[in-house]
């Protein structure tokens, strides 16, 4: 699989834990030129954070503490409470446009289904949110009419959000949107030619999600994959997950507005800050999973009240990388694992087909066998095991029966 | 048949005690060396334990049977770590074998690798006929090699085996560093990365592991009855060489053997020797 270029190159997760005070102040000062850059320009959201604080009954100080918490998921010192504070004063002279693709919204339902504010909420009000169809009052031509006017007013300016993947099969044909009919193909050109950036929001746009899943029928792909196969290079950064939590959307643009530049990413695009560490690293139940206390079936009650690790109830977080533990859903009530089901690791590349099934631990993966029915590879290799064992038995049969006439011959021949 | 243990440097010939096998006259010569023997069998007992560990983490049957106590027992995380180190050891053996097999010439110097000129084998047509043939029953005779030390068959498969130990090392490297938060594995995996993205994903490499595992069963399988079926069919006294280190090899012409010759090779050695 081919993924969107990379920004960092190897051991960067190990540059991450080597950072040091001095790398820090340099950071610092790298975020306040930016953000003295951004403050100077003029903004295109006609909201201020005073209004917004104001319009939700957030109090100065609350807004401080939303603020260092951001920076702590950001991985960021203290240091940078303030800054990024600041960046959230400035996005609005940050002009997105949030395109839908292949997709089911989910992605962004979990962004706007946040009652009470957070950061995430407060920065989609923030945000200069030119266009998104779940989101936006017009519809139909007048729709179209305000994508092709933010496209010219904010060309190469703007940051592409996409969710879901981009079918290319049938010359594109089976995604038409607006009432032109355009294809995704010819939508995500358009869009990702004139941004700034492109964030790939959900394991859909990132990889090609399930409407990849073998066999395929559409050819979906990732919006990565897709920019880069048709040569179109941008900064690409994947934040998959089905759906993507708020949290790392919104610490996505953070980082932009801060740093003028998209986060430092793993090898498969994805940000160093949010998806450096696997589920299983950061996993509530993880003491039961080195004791080797495990949940062992959907009815062992006794286990699953225990709160037991989830791995032989087909837990992939060993498997997956991301921060879902830490910043959780729903306004960080819940999240799987803590639901008690196992991560079925959907921000990993290819989950739809290579973690599957999802309630059996990843050695119970099925193969189609030429007999017609699927095995995991243990059957399989009991199989092909007995089958060497049963042609070893015949050899060696063979072998004393050809030896008894050979003495017998040898006999013969000696009379 | 010639295991991949082999010494590749010509071995001082501790001993020549001629017997009689199958009705051929033999010497019975010092093929293994005590590293090559010992190797062989720490490997046996490397790979015994990484299987059987291996099946228990891909499935950990044990679990709550042995009544743990989560502050104390960490059965799990052991029996992961000793997998992993037992790995690391492997992978030491692995990396000194393919490098005698790369670099020792015949001389035992550095250089083009003795076995790896034997490369040609793997071509020589003639010589992959009388290895079937042999294989098949349809000729007593053991195919009788000149410049390899490895029949065609065997050459195809030790290298499949080392290339089978070198994709169960790596991916085993790059399951094992997101466990730890520095160290050999950590920055080995991090220069192993291109190979997990390539095959698509931390998922696809637990999988390469556990399939090559079995690949493993079935060498160890196919290996002891290819010995055993050897060694009593030529009489080369193979299985017991990589013990004592002793086995046969045809010599015509030489004088019948006496029962005794059998009987202690080592011990004649050194009397003769
Ligand atoms: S529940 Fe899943 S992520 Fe948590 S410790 Fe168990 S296997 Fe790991």
């Amino acid at each position: 699989m081919t993924v969107a270029p990379r920004q960092h190159g190897l051991g960067a997760n190990h540059d991450l834990d080597l950072r040091t005070q001095e790398h820090y102040e340099w950071l610092a000062a790298e975020a306040d030129k930016n953000l003295d850059r951004l403050e100077a320009q003029d903004p295109v959201n006609d909201t201020t954070l005073d209004e917004v604080l104001k319009r939700r009954g957030i109090s100065r100080r609350d807004f401080l503490k939303m603020s260092a918490v951001m920076t702590a998921t950001l991985g960021l010192p203290p240091m940078f409470d303030l800054r990024v504070a600041r960046a959230q004063e400035v996005a609005t002279r940050i002009p997105v446009i949030w395109q839908e693709l292949q997709s089911c919204s989910g992605n962004s339902m979990a962004l706007i289904r946040n009652a009470n504010p957070g950061t995430d909420e407060l920065l989609l009000d923030l945000i200069s949110l030119e266009y998104a169809e779940i989101l936006m009052a017009p519809s139909g031509q007048a729709a179209e009419d305000v994508l092709a006017a933010s496209i010219e007013k904010y060309d190469g300016a703007y940051i592409a959000v996409f969710e879901g993947s981009v079918p290319v099969g049938d010359d594109g044909n089976f995604l038409t949107i607006g009432p032109a009919g355009e294809t995704g193909v010819e939508k995500v050109e358009h869009i990702a030619k004139h941004a700034a950036a492109v964030i790939a929001a959900g394991s859909c746009s990132a990889y090609g999600g399930i409407p990849a899943a073998r066999p395929n029928p559409t050819t979906a792909m990732g919006v990565g994959d897709f920019l880069a196969s048709r040569g179109i290079s941008k900064p690409v950064v994947n934040l998959p997950a089905c759906p993507v939590s708020s949290t790392n959307v919104v610490g996505t643009i953070l980082e932009y507005a801060m740093f003028g530049r998209l986060p430092s990413l793993d090898a498969y695009g994805r940000p160093l800050w949010a998806y450096q560490d696997r589920i299983h690293d950061k996993c509530e139940r993880r003491g039961h999973f080195d004791a080797g206390e495990f949940v062992e079936g959907w009815t062992d009650i006794e286990g699953l009240k225990e709160g037991l690790c989830l791995f032989k109830v087909g837990c992939k977080g060993p498997m997956a990388y991301n921060n879902c533990g830490v910043v959780r859903y729903n306004e960080g009530a819940s999240w799987p694992i803590m639901s008690g089901h196992g991560c079925i690791g959907c921000s990993e590349p290819g989950f739809w087909d290579t973690l599957t099934p999802f309630e059996v631990p990843l050695a119970g993966r099925l193969y189609s066998t030429p007999f017609g029915t699927d095995a995991n590879a243990d059957t399989i290799g009991t199989a092909v095991l007995g089958a060497a064992a049963a042609g070893v038995a015949i050899h060696a049969g063979a072998t004393a029966i050809k030896a008894a006439t050979e003495k017998r011959y040898e006999g013969q021949e000696k009379e | 048949m010639t295991t991949d243990t082999t010494r590749m440097r010509r071995t001082p010939v501790k001993s020549a005690v001629v017997l009689e096998r199958e009705g051929r006259p033999k010497m019975v010569v010092y093929v293994f060396g005590a590293f090559v023997r010992a190797s062989h069998w720490i490997r046996n007992a490397l790979l015994i334990w990484l299987v059987l560990s291996g099946i228990y983490i891909a499935n950990p049957f044990l679990a709550r049977v042995i009544g743990s106590d989560t502050s104390s027992n960490f059965i799990l995380a052991q029996v992961r770590g000793w997998h992993v180190a037992a790995g690391w050891l492997l992978l030491a053996f692995t990396l000194g074998r393919i490098y005698q097999f790369l670099f020792i010439n015949r001389e035992g110097k550095l250089g083009l690798g003795a076995e790896l000129r034997m490369a040609p084998i793997l071509f020589d047509l003639k010589a992959w006929r009388d290895q079937l043939k042999f294989y098949l029953l349809m000729s007593k005779e053991h195919p009788h090699l000149t410049y390899s030390n490895y029949g065609p068959l065997q050459y195809l498969v030790y290298t499949a085996l080392y290339a089978a130990l070198l994709i169960i090392s790596v991916t085993g490297i790059l399951l094992a560093a997101p466990y730890l938060s520095s160290g050999i594995a950590v920055w080995s995996a991090e220069l192993l990365r291109p190979i997990e993205v390539a095959v698509g994903g931390l998922a696809n490499v637990r999988m390469l592991h556990h399939v090559t595992m079995w690949f493993f069963i079935l060498f160890t399988l196919v290996h002891i009855y290819m010995a055993v079926w050897n060694s009593m069919r030529t009489g080369n006294l193979l299985v017991e060489g990589i013990i004592s280190g002793f086995a046969a090899k045809d010599m015509p012409g030489a004088r019948e053997a006496t029962p005794e010759d059998l009987d202690k090779p080592a011990a004649k050695a050194e009397k003769e020797g």
